[in-house]
C-alpha cells in the first residue's frame, strides 16, 4: 500500500512516499523531496509531490492516501485530509525512537515542544509566542547579516571559545545587536555561538513549560544546526537522541504514517464518542 | 429573518437597529464590565449597552494616546470612541477593573468629553466592609443618574428591573443547559452571537427572542461526536473567534468569561433592600481575576471552572489570552497548572483583540483538538 505525506512549511516543502507494510514488517520510505516554499502553498505542494513521485518512478494514481501537514496544509488540493504538524512531528519521531517522549521541533517560523505517549500519540504541546525569535527564519536573517550560509553556521559556532552575549529575543532587534557586535570586531564564530545560545535558551524555557521527560529528540530544519543542538544539550544536561533520517523530513513522515492509519481505520468508522465523566 | 440571524445582526456592530429605535425617545449609556449593575440603569429607563470595539479594526487614533504595551482591547475601544462611532451614547459608566481600562477612560473623558460620566469604584474584596462601600457606590450612581437625567428611581422600579433581569439570567441558563446534551443543538459560535446581542439591545426584546429560540432548539437534533471545549478568559464578543475553533472539528459547550457564564450564572435577591441585593450579587458573582479575597479569589474561580467542566462534560479547556492582559496572564498560568494536575487537557491561545494571525491560531487549535480525539 502506497501513501504520501506532504509538509508545506513556511520556508520549505517536504514530501515522503511510503510503502506501508500490510500488517507486519517494516514500512519503507521509497522517496523523499525538499524544496523551497513558493508563494502559493498549492504550488509548493504540487512541485514537491511530483518531485518525489518522479524519484520513486510512480504516478499520482498509484498513491492510495495523502495527508497534508504544515503551515499550508489546508491549501493542498490533492490531500485526502490534513493533520497539524504538531501531531505529525510527534508521530514521525516516535516511529524511529519509540522511547522518545519529548520532541523539540524548530521550523521556519515556529518552535514547539511536543509530548507524546508510549504509542506516539500527541498528549500535550507548547509553542513559541507569535514571534520569529529562535526559529529557522531568525537564523536565515542572521546568516545574511553575517555574510555566511545556514549550513556553515553550525560548525562555526563550535569553533567559538567566547560566545557573545545576545540579549534581544526579537529577530529584528537581535539583528541590530549583531550589526553592532560586527562593528566592535567580535569574531563571527563568537557571534554565531551567541545566537545558538539565545535560541537554545528559548527552547529550554519552552521545555520547562511542559516539563522535561526523556528521551528527547530534535526535528525540523534547525535540528541540522549542530551549534544549536549542542547548546540545548548543555543547557538541559542530557544527550539528545537523533533520528536516522534528515530531521527536516520528520513532519512529512508523520503525515505519511497517519495516511497509513487512515487507510486501515476506514473499516472501523462510525464509533460513537462517549461523554467524559470527571470525578474530581 | 430567523431569530439567530437577528441575534447576529444585533451583535455585529454598534449601534444596531434596536439601539437606533430606542434612541428616538430614550437615553443610552455605555458600560464595559460585568460588575456594573445594568438593573439600576434599566430602572432609570435608560438602555445599558456593553460597549466593545466590535466591527472596528483600526487603532491609529488610540495609538497616539496609548502605547503598544497597552491592552489591545483598550486601544481598539478608545479608537472607536475617538472616531466618533460611539457618539450615539448619552454617557458612560467608568470603573476600575484594570489599569489599561482606567487609562482608556481617562482618555475618553478628557479627549472626547462624554455628556454623562460616572466613575464607579468597585472593591477588590467581598467582605462586609467592601459590601458597605459598594452599596454606597451604587447609591451614588443612582442619585447621579437621578440628578443628571432629572428622574427618580424608586425601590419598586429597581425591583421590577431585577425581576426582568433575573428572567434574562434564567433564559440564558436554559440555553446553556441545552449544551449539556450529548448532542448540543447549538454551536458555541452562535451562542457567542446571542450573548453579544443580549448585551446590545433592550432586555424585553431580547428575552422575547431568546424564548422563541429556546422553543425551536428544544427538539432539534444536535451536533454529536465532537470533542467538547470550554473557553476561559476575559471576553469573546466576536463569534468568528469561536467559529475558527469549531470549524476545525470541535464544539464549544461552555465558558467562563464575561460574555458567558460570568454574566448570568448568579441571580439577584428580590426580597429586601434592592441596593443591598444588587451589591451582594455583583460582588459575590462568578469572579473576575481582579478580585482577591478568599471568597472571590483564585480558589473560587478554579472551583467554578471545575464544576462547569463536570456539568458540561468538557474534554479540554482553551484559555483565550489577550496579549498584554495583566490580570489574566497570571491567572491563566495558575489555572493551567491546576487543571493539568487534574488531568484536564488545556491550551493557551494568545490573541489580539481583532482576529489576526489566524494561521497560527488554527495550528494550535487543530493540534489541541487532535489531543482530545
Amino acid at each position: 500500500m502506497l501513501v504520501a505525506g506532504i509538509d508545506v512549511g513556511s520556508l520549505t516543502g517536504k514530501c515522503i512516499i511510503l510503502k506501508a507494510a500490510k500488517q507486519f514488517g517494516a514500512d519503507n520510505i521509497i522517496a523523499s523531496a525538499i524544496i523551497p516554499t513558493r508563494v502559493k502553498p498549492a504550488r509548493t505542494a504540487n512541485e514537491v509531490y511530483d518531485n518525489a513521485l518522479q524519484k520513486a518512478n510512480l504516478t499520482r494514481s498509484k498513491i492510495e492516501y495523502v495527508v497534508g501537514t504544515g503551515y499550508g496544509r489546508i491549501k493542498i488540493p490533492f490531500a485526502d485530509t490534513n493533520i497539524s504538524e504538531i501531531s505529525c512531528h510527534g508521530r514521525g519521531a516516535h516511529y524511529y525512537l519509540p522511547t522518545v517522549r519529548t520532541i523539540i521541533d524548530i521550523g521556519g517560523q515556529d518552535s514547539k515542544v511536543i509530548r507524546v505517549d508510549e504509542n506516539g500519540k500527541l498528549v500535550d504541546f507548547t509553542m513559541n509566542d507569535k514571534c520569529a525569535a529562535g526559529t529557522g527564519r531568525f537564523l536565515e536573517v542572521m546568516a545574511k547579516a553575517l555574510e555566511t550560509t545556514l549550513d556553515a553556521m553550525g560548525p562555526l559556532a563550535l569553533k567559538s571559545k567566547h560566545p557573545a552575549m545576545i540579549s534581544a529575543q526579537c529577530s529584528v532587534f537581535a539583528e541590530s545587536e549583531v550589526v553592532s557586535l560586527i562593528a566592535d570586531g567580535v569574531p563571527v564564530e563568537d557571534i554565531i555561538a551567541g545566537l545558538s545560545e539565545s535560541i537554545a535558551s528559548r527552547i529550554v524555557s519552552l521545555v520547562n513549560r511542559i516539563g522535561l521527560k526523556e528521551d528527547l529528540t530534535i526535528t525540523g530544519g534547525v535540528a541540522k544546526n549542530i551549534g544549536v543542538v549542542k547548546s540545548v544539550e548543555e543547557k538541559l544536561k542530557l544527550k539528545i537522541k537523533k533520528v536516522p533520517i534528515d530531521p527536516q523530513l520528520i513532519g512529512a513522515l508523520g503525515a505519511a504514517l497517519f495516511a497509513k492509519d487512515e487507510l486501515q481505520k476506514k473499516a472501523e468508522r462510525g464509533k460513537k464518542r462517549k461523554l467524559k465523566k470527571w470525578d474530581f | 429573518m430567523d431569530i439567530l440571524e437577528k441575534m447576529y445582526e444585533a451583535a455585529e456592530k454598534l449601534p444596531n437597529s434596536w439601539i437606533n429605535d430606542w434612541k428616538k425617545t430614550g437615553k443610552v449609556l455605555g458600560y464595559l464590565c460585568s460588575y456594573i449593575p445594568e438593573e439600576i440603569l434599566h430602572a432609570a429607563k435608560i438602555l445599558p449597552i456593553r460597549v466593545t470595539a466590535r466591527g472596528h479594526s483600526e487603532s491609529t487614533l488610540a495609538d497616539a494616546c496609548m502605547s503598544r504595551l497597552n491592552c489591545p482591547f483598550a486601544r481598539y475601544l478608545l479608537d472607536t470612541v475617538l472616531s466618533g462611532k460611539l457618539d450615539f451614547l448619552d454617557g458612560v459608566i467608568a470603573y476600575n477593573s484594570c489599569d489599561h481600562i482606567r487609562r482608556m477612560f481617562d482618555n475618553w473623558r478628557l479627549r472626547h468629553k462624554p455628556p454623562f460620566y460616572h466613575f464607579l469604584s468597585i472593591p477588590h474584596r467581598a467582605d462586609e466592609l467592601a459590601m458597605k462601600w459598594f452599596q454606597g457606590e451604587l447609591s451614588n450612581l443612582r442619585s447621579h443618574l437621578e440628578s443628571h437625567f432629572k428622574i427618580t428611581i424608586s425601590d419598586d422600579d429597581l425591583k421590577e428591573s431585577i425581576k426582568l433581569y433575573n428572567n434574562t439570567y434564567d433564559l440564558l441558563q436554559a440555553l446553556y443547559d441545552l449544551r449539556k446534551r450529548e448532542d448540543p443543538p447549538i454551536k458555541g459560535s452562535d451562542v457567542a452571537a446571542i450573548m453579544t446581542a443580549c448585551l446590545s439591545m433592550p432586555k424585553e426584546a431580547f428575552n422575547d427572542l431568546l424564548s422563541q429560540l429556546l422553543d425551536e432548539l428544544e427538539g432539534k437534533e444536535g451536533y454529536s461526536d465532537l470533542p467538547r471545549i470550554m473557553v476561559v478568559g476575559s471576553l469573546v464578543d466576536n463569534p468568528e473567534y469561536i467559529k475558527i475553533i469549531e470549524d476545525l472539528g470541535s464544539i464549544v459547550v461552555t465558558d467562563s468569561h464575561c460574555f458567558g457564564t460570568k454574566y448570568f450564572s448568579d441571580k439577584v435577591k428580590i426580597e429586601g433592600n434592592p441596593i443591598e441585593a444588587l451589591s451582594a450579587r455583583y460582588l459575590l458573582k462568578s469572579p473576575c481575576p481582579r478580585m482577591i479575597d478568599e471568597r472571590t479569589g483564585h480558589e473560587k474561580r478554579l472551583e467554578l471552572i471545575k464544576s462547569l467542566i463536570k456539568e458540561y462534560y468538557v474534554d479540554g479547556v482553551i484559555f483565550e489570552r489577550m496579549t498584554m492582559c495583566d490580570l489574566w496572564s497570571g491567572e491563566i498560568f495558575m489555572l493551567q497548572n491546576d487543571l493539568k494536575q487534574l488531568g484536564v487537557p488545556t491550551l493557551i491561545l494568545e490573541r489580539d483583540y481583532i482576529i489576526s494571525g489566524v494561521g497560527q491560531m488554527k495550528t494550535r487549535s487543530q493540534a489541541f483538538i487532535e489531543v482530545l480525539k
